[in-house]
């Protein structure tokens, strides 16, 4: 009872914040927007690779609602294929990052000693490298391509989750229920499954979603200074690079890609906000 | 007090160690070597061994790793594979100029995003902090290069007001001349970093405002312009100064891209053609310096921290 | 006979010599956006002003080791040509005479005599002289120097011996007979021997930069990654050139520079067609003069990883090679289409005979399937900061893709990509590339003979090999045209080379610079000789 009704306070919470938050709104609304548009890209009439030599670099019209690049290709198929690799990496390397991340923290922060000792240390190494510095050098040791960016991003990105999720078990570890199953005998292993993890979901699920609008923006200045996706796939960071030649005769080709990334990052953002109103009301109560 | 910064100093030269480690094995691990680019199939197998020789590529690694590392430390950072210039001349007539944008830009920004977090943080949900924080939530999403390119677009080619490229018109020495190709990355580069500090500061200015001194202040009377100055800001500001040291490696690599979209001739440019070229020397060398600016800065804030806070001034 | 690396191959071809800039990518178009480096540094010299000074866009920083034996890059070349002079220039358009004047060849076809300016002073006052000359080409045949024109120097049958006959009096014996001796003496810039006698390392020491030479200009400021400043030699034997100044400004981003030249802050930059298209040559008072490098741009297959010569024909006969030129180079004002390995304007040559791969996916699937292949997939290996090329790979991907052929596109770093181009074991099955090479066909054997340097089409092919080396010790010229006919068409029967594009090369000219026709445009170095170009009155 009581949790269903703290449940239902929290959803209201929710409710709340959005009715005060247009833009929290039409986030949601956009996001959903280009999921779908993402997922349904195959179904759709589009043909992003087919060149057209006769129409090159044609500015936005009936037949080619968001233009054509420079070997004519349809602007809007572009970009919407171009979302979904954004997107893609976003989320992929959002969980790879994740996943490490959960592991070392909890790991780091449970066991403690000098396991925690060694793997901070590794963290305070990896943090010590500017990210795009790390990423870039990285980048080159791999065979370029749409996978290589997931891992390149994925495996560089953990540090903070990481750091989030020790602290957070540090201080669980210490509480009654944890250090009762400890004492009857339940295994290290199924404590850190059954209870830990369960308890960290909440900062876990808000570091996710901050995490996938940082692969984004990650993956969109890699591809942006030509170490990222590869032709003739796209990205919204790819497609930006090479408007970047085009500026003067073609700016739509810079500003549509840029005006959805934007967007896009801003409405992860926006999404982890009301993900950490409902999960901590202390937030909302601190604001009301 | 002192016998902790000594600590933090020393903690801080293992990391480095293993840093320059990390980054050397980085390179022997590279697809092709500073040997190949300096070779071709058509040389003698004698002239190749003779290289490698010259080079000292043909003693066992830990050997290479000694000479480099004390390369590093004598200033002697090797030479650019690809066009053969010494690396540390490269840089030395680099770096200053990405201190002259970085600098001025990092400390502007630093500004701006004070004054405004304080205003939006005292303004909670009011009208001004919601422009404010909006724009915090826009910038931090917008990505510097797209904000560049629409700067190049309407400064550059429509208005034709700005130079987009360079530092100086060439045979051109002056300050207006410097000025007009400043104002553009400049700006960019501001508006880059802005938005994380703005929130940092307006969320700790409205955690501030709900501490039970601020009520009790309000309480007794204190004006809204006393309890701000006399008591918020000094809270507020005591760990935003702390974080200038973590801004030390921004002088070195914070501008990568923006200088790489307005070709100014500072290390970002440089960095990234030695990417593209596979300039592993280079590649290698920025990474070192960056990541060692990087450990410099943490200690930096580290103790400008222990200075400024007089709890663990008490306690060391 | 065998062994020979054409001049212009060494200068322009994938490998990096010594500290190699490297040059695919210097073949085709500039460099795209995305690498940029440029803008001028701080202290320039204040004598400079726009009245006397022509300003130069060049795409790549020729850097700080420019010298005369070991430079092979197009910008360091273009510096090179500013600051020193050769014997000669042999050019399609034939011979042009700077430090020497004539040449006569002995009875026996072997040594070759050069008569040389006696009023030619180096910058610093000394006289040149045969001296100058006998060191300059035994510093580039010793092997430990890395010389870019080592290999047409010193041959299997022994060294080309250089005499001094007397002051101004040079020979060259060549070890055998061959029609090619006066293109392989050329185009090699006589370095003073007063200041570099005792140099052993040609990239790092104090004279690069402070040079001292007899070409039309002196190097009197370089900044990295900004511009390289000339002033006017008052020595030179043509007399002083009429411009004071001439900058050479680094400036990589191809967009930046078309600006650039719009707004007058550069006269002159090589552009691409499309960027011509987008310019108003009017309005800006600009001027497009096009020349031809005789360049050809090329896709190569790689027979370790694709030997049957079945799937190679079926792979050509997939392509539409009008198609790629159309759009990577706008309209065939631009461009001539090879159907050879040889440049459109060589006399050598010929596609009268050749089979030339019209498109035909039907003879293309029939093929595929007489070799018994389905499912191919290919790794296209091409330079992605080059536009041309960018724009060829994804018209070869969706064209083989309509014959059913998958084509991964791996676009690499042109220094990287020719690195990995030299192992016979590497892993793209086709590369796209360029070339510019000497005027004689000869120069082009280290590309297609087996086992050749750069041949990194890994076939191996004893009749190429044969007529090759026919070609080369036939004196008789209708003879040997016949040969190379024969050899065109038997490449382009092997079907791993196919050429693409020979395109023209366009130099973009603010009016109030006069001249160019005068100063010559010439592949490589652009300018065959700036002493001629003026301001507008």
């Amino acid at each position: 009872m009581a949790v269903s009704r703290s449940k239902k306070r929290r959803i209201e919470n929710v409710i709340e914040t959005l009715k005060h938050d247009k833009a929290a709104i039409i986030s949601i609304i956009f996001l959903i927007v280009v999921i779908i548009l993402s997922l349904a890209a195959p179904f759709l009439p589009l043909e992003p690779n087919k060149t057209d030599i006769a129409h090159m670099l044609n500015a936005p019209s009936v037949h080619h609602w968001f233009g054509t690049d420079e070997v004519g290709r349809d602007y809007l198929a572009r970009v919407i294929y171009g979302g979904r690799i954004s997107l893609l990496v976003g989320v992929l390397a959002m969980l790879m990052s994740v996943c490490i991340g959960v592991t070392i923290g909890t790991v780091s922060g449970y066991f403690g000693g000098i396991i925690d000792a060694i793997l901070m240390r590794i963290v305070d190494v990896m943090q010590s490298i500017p990210w795009l510095v790390l990423v870039t050098v990285i980048s080159i040791f791999f065979k370029q391509g749409l996978s290589s960016i997931i891992i390149v991003i994925g495996f560089f990105s953990w540090m903070e989750i990481s750091r989030l999720v020790r602290a957070e078990i540090m201080s669980i570890k210490e509480r009654e229920y944890i250090l009762y199953a400890e004492f009857s005998g339940v295994s290290r292993f199924l404590i850190i499954i059954r209870h830990l993890i369960p308890a960290v979901l909440p900062t876990i699920i808000i570091a996710a979603t901050t995490s996938i609008a940082n692969a984004i923006m990650t993956e969109s200045s890699l591809s942006f200074l030509g170490i990222g996706i590869q032709e003739p796939m796209s990205s919204w960071g790819k497609l930006l690079q090479s408007a970047q030649s085009n500026l003067q005769n073609a700016i739509y080709m810079a500003i549509i890609p840029g005006l959805l990334i934007m967007f896009t990052i801003f409405a992860f953002n926006k999404l982890g906000n009301l993900i950490r109103i409902y999960v901590e009301p202390r937030v909302t109560d601190g604001t009301k | 007090m002192a016998k902790y910064i000594v600590k933090r100093i020393l903690s801080a030269i293992p990391l480095l160690l293993i840093i320059t480690i990390i980054c050397f094995f980085l390179i022997n691990l590279a697809p092709y070597d500073a040997i190949d680019s300096m070779t071709t199939p058509k040389m003698s197998e004698e002239l190749v061994q003779m290289i490698r020789e010259k080079y000292g590529y043909d003693q066992p690694v830990y050997i290479q790793y000694i000479r480099w590392l004390g390369g590093l430390l004598n200033g002697n950072f090797g030479y650019s594979i690809v066009n053969g210039t010494n690396i540390f001349d490269d840089l030395v007539s680099r770096i200053p100029n990405t201190i002259v944008l970085v600098l001025p830009a990092y400390l502007a920004a630093y500004i701006i995003s004070i004054v405004l977090g304080l205003l939006a943080g005292s303004h909670k949900n009011k009208r001004l902090d919601k422009i404010i924080d909006g724009y915090a939530s826009l910038g931090i999403a917008m990505p510097t290069f797209w904000v560049a390119m629409l700067l190049i677009y309407i400064f550059g080619y429509k208005l034709g007001l700005l130079p987009i490229l360079g530092m100086h018109t060439v045979g051109v020495d002056t300050t207006a001349d410097f000025l007009r190709h400043f104002i553009l990355p400049f700006v960019v580069l501001t508006l880059s970093f802005i938005p994380d500090n703005l929130r940092y500061v307006r969320s700790s200015t409205i955690t501030q405002y709900s501490e039970d001194y601020v009520m009790v202040q309000r309480a007794f009377g204190a004006s809204k312009g006393e309890i701000m100055f006399k008591h918020v800001c000094k809270n507020v500001l005591l760990p935003v100064i702390t974080k200038l040291g973590m801004a030390l490696p921004t002088l070195v690599t914070g501008a990568v891209i923006t200088e790489t979209v307005f070709s100014w001739p500072g290390v970002g440019p440089y960095f990234i053609k030695a990417i593209q070229g596979m300039d592993y020397p280079i590649i290698m060398v920025v990474l070192v310096l960056s990541s060692t600016l990087v450990i410099l800065g943490n200690l930096l804030s580290d103790i400008l921290y222990c200075i400024t806070d007089p709890r663990i001034r008490k306690m060391r | 006979m065998k062994e020979k690396i054409s001049k212009m191959l060494s200068l322009l071809t994938a490998t990096a010599l010594a500290v190699g800039t490297l040059t695919l990518s210097a073949c085709g178009r500039d460099p795209v956006v995305e690498d940029s480096n440029s803008s001028a540094a701080s202290d320039t010299a204040s004598s400079t002003s726009k009245d006397d000074t022509f300003t130069y866009a060049i795409a790549g920083d020729p850097g700080e080791t420019v010298n005369v034996i070991t430079t092979s890059d197009r910008y360091g070349l273009s510096t090179i040509k500013m600051i020193y002079s050769p014997l000669y220039m042999n050019n399609a358009d034939g011979i042009n005479w700077f430090l020497a004047t004539d040449y006569s060849v002995s009875d026996d076809n072997l040594t070759y005599t050069f008569n040389l300016r006696d009023d030619v002073t180096w910058s610093d006052g000394e006289p040149f002289t045969a001296d100058d000359v006998v060191f300059t080409y035994e510093e580039m045949e010793k092997e430990e120097n890395v010389g870019w024109a080592y290999s047409q120097l010193v041959y299997n049958e022994g060294t080309v011996k250089v005499t001094k006959v007397d002051d101004y009096t040079v020979s060259f014996t060549f070890p055998f007979q061959t029609p090619t001796a006066v293109e392989m003496l050329s185009q090699i810039f006589i370095m003073p021997e007063h200041i570099y006698k005792d140099v052993t390392d040609y990239e790092h020491n104090d004279y690069n930069m402070n040079s001292v030479g007899t070409g039309p200009y002196k190097l009197v400021d370089y900044q990295a990654g900004s511009y390289l400043r000339f002033e006017a030699n008052e020595s030179y034997f043509k007399g002083t050139p009429s411009i004071k100044n001439i900058v050479f400004r680094i400036i990589e981003n191809s967009d930046t520079a078309i600006l650039a030249l719009q707004s007058g802050e550069i006269d002159a930059y090589s552009a691409t067609p499309s960027e011509v298209e987008k310019l108003d040559m009017d309005q800006n008072n600009l001027t497009a003069y096009t020349y031809t490098e005789g360049r050809v741009g090329y896709m190569m297959i790689n027979c370790n990883r694709v030997p049957d010569q079945k799937v190679r024909q079926a792979i050509f006969y997939a392509l539409d090679k009008k198609a790629m030129n159309d759009a990577a180079f706008l309209s065939d004002e631009y461009y001539l289409t090879p159907n050879t390995f040889l440049p459109t304007n060589s006399q050598f040559y010929d596609d009268s005979n050749v089979e030339k791969y019209d498109r035909d996916l039907e003879k293309s699937k029939q093929l595929l399937s007489e070799a018994g292949v389905t499912d191919l997939k290919l790794k296209l290996g091409y330079a992605g900061t080059d536009d041309a090329q960018s724009t060829q790979a994804l018209l070869i991907q969706e064209q083989l893709g309509e014959a059913g052929i998958e084509v991964e596109l791996a676009s690499s770093d042109a220094t990287a990509l020719s690195a990995q181009m030299q192992d016979p074991e590497n892993s793209y099955d086709m590369y796209l590339g360029g070339y510019i090479m000497g005027i004689d066909p000869d120069t082009f054997s280290s590309l297609f003979e087996s086992g050749a340097g750069y041949n990194y089409m890994y076939y191996d092919d004893q009749k190429i090999n044969d007529l090759f080396a026919q070609g080369r010790a036939e004196t008789d010229e209708a003879a040997r045209k016949e040969i190379y006919s024969e050899l065109q068409k038997e490449i382009q029967d092997l079907a791993a080379f196919y050429p693409i594009v020979s395109n023209d090369k366009i130099l973009v000219v603010n009016n109030r610079i006069q001249g160019i026709e005068e100063a010559g445009l010439v592949p490589v170095y652009t300018f065959e000789d700036t002493y001629y170009l003026k301001m507008a009155e």
